[in-house]
């Protein structure tokens, strides 16, 4: 592994990602095509990330500590960290943009397409080696409990925990 | 909390997240960056970012640690064998959440702009996830269409505090 592109592979991902998980699609593109990173490495970060308090885009902290130890959670700390910077710009331009409509539809463009993108992501995801049907159903049953926003994530992640365990062992 | 602290006025907050909502990254650090300088400069934002992400890291961290020393454990294999699809079923979740605001707002525009949502949504996933077609190159194509084909107003402050309330991802 080489640390810079490692690096440069994450500022890369959070620099065009709206949202704590926009820079999911990239990093899972790049990283396995790398072969720097399997498809569960990106199910256990994005669980970490799901029950640690804090901004949720600190997932990846947890999937540059599984990929590449400490180096690779430093790495994906300060790639985090350095975008968001970006907003004094837009602060400062803000005035002058505000009145052209393209840049609102610019951005929609990009909220869109993270939507799509993401769709992708979580398609690869689910038809990774090693998920038969039980995996399935316990994606499915939690899409719809999630979205009722009437079950915290932690107790849902507890409950398909529970749900592998009686599965699996 | 910080308005209760009279640090900054409701209005002054509005627009801060407005402004974080066109900057990439995460947004809460986006907006710990302005309420920092705001406060107190450079310094400002130092203890800002510092307050908001060294106690979360250092959870995330070690969290991290202790679930890659119990990984090899068997009865935790399986149970991470459930964990795995439901983290995707997360990811489809954040997905619907993230674009249920887009098709409404799509929606009051008119057919037109509700079908091209949707055309959008399923060309980059068709794009990213069947041609393999690089990520970034994919939302940069669609973001320059977005210019064409979204062309709309800025969002007016009324509507940032709606979706505000309306928080894009799970907790």
């Amino acid at each position: 592994m080489n640390p810079l592109s490692y690096f440069l592979i994450f500022l890369k991902a959070s620099l065009f990602s709206t949202g704590g998980l926009g820079n999911l699609p990239s990093l899972h593109q790049d990283l396995l095509d790398n072969g720097w990173a399997s498809e569960t490495d990106f199910g256990k970060a994005v669980a970490v990330g799901q029950i640690t308090p804090g901004p949720n885009g600190l997932w990846v902290i947890s999937l540059g500590y599984i990929t590449y130890g400490w180096l690779g959670a430093a790495l994906a700390l300060a790639a985090v960290i350095i975008p968001p910077f970006i907003v004094l710009l837009v602060a400062a331009g803000y005035k002058k943009i505000e009145h052209i409509p393209a840049v609102r539809g610019l951005l929609r463009g990009l909220s869109v397409a993270v939507v799509g993108s993401l769709l992708a992501t979580a398609f690869s995801l689910i038809s990774a080696p090693g998920i038969d049907w039980r995996g399935w159903i316990v994606c499915a049953v939690t899409v719809v409990v999630g979205l009722t926003n009437r079950v915290h994530v932690i107790f849902m992640l507890i409950m398909a925990g529970a749900a592998g365990y009686i599965f699996f062992q | 909390m910080i308005i209760k602290h009279k640090w900054l006025t409701e209005e002054e907050f509005v627009h801060m997240w407005a402004l974080c909502t066109l900057a990439p990254g995460i947004n809460q650090l986006s907006l710990a960056t302005l309420i920092g300088r705001k406060l107190a400069g450079w310094r400002g934002i130092i203890a800002t970012l510092a307050g908001l992400l060294v106690p979360s890291v250092l959870i995330t961290t070690f969290l991290t640690v202790g679930f890659t020393l119990i990984e090899q454990w068997p009865p935790f294999q399986a149970i991470l064998r459930g964990v795995i699809p439901a983290t995707a079923g997360l990811m489809f979740m954040v997905m619907v959440n993230m674009g249920r605001p887009l098709i409404k707002e799509s929606q009051r525009e008119g057919q037109l702009r509700l079908i091209l949502t949707f055309i959008f949504i399923l060309m980059v996933g068709f794009m990213i996830g069947f041609l393999k077609l690089p990520v970034i190159a994919v939302l940069l194509l669609a973001t320059g269409l977005g210019a064409v084909f979204f062309k709309a107003p800025m969002l007016s402050a009324k509507e940032v505090e709606a979706e505000m309330e309306s928080p894009e991802e799970p907790k």
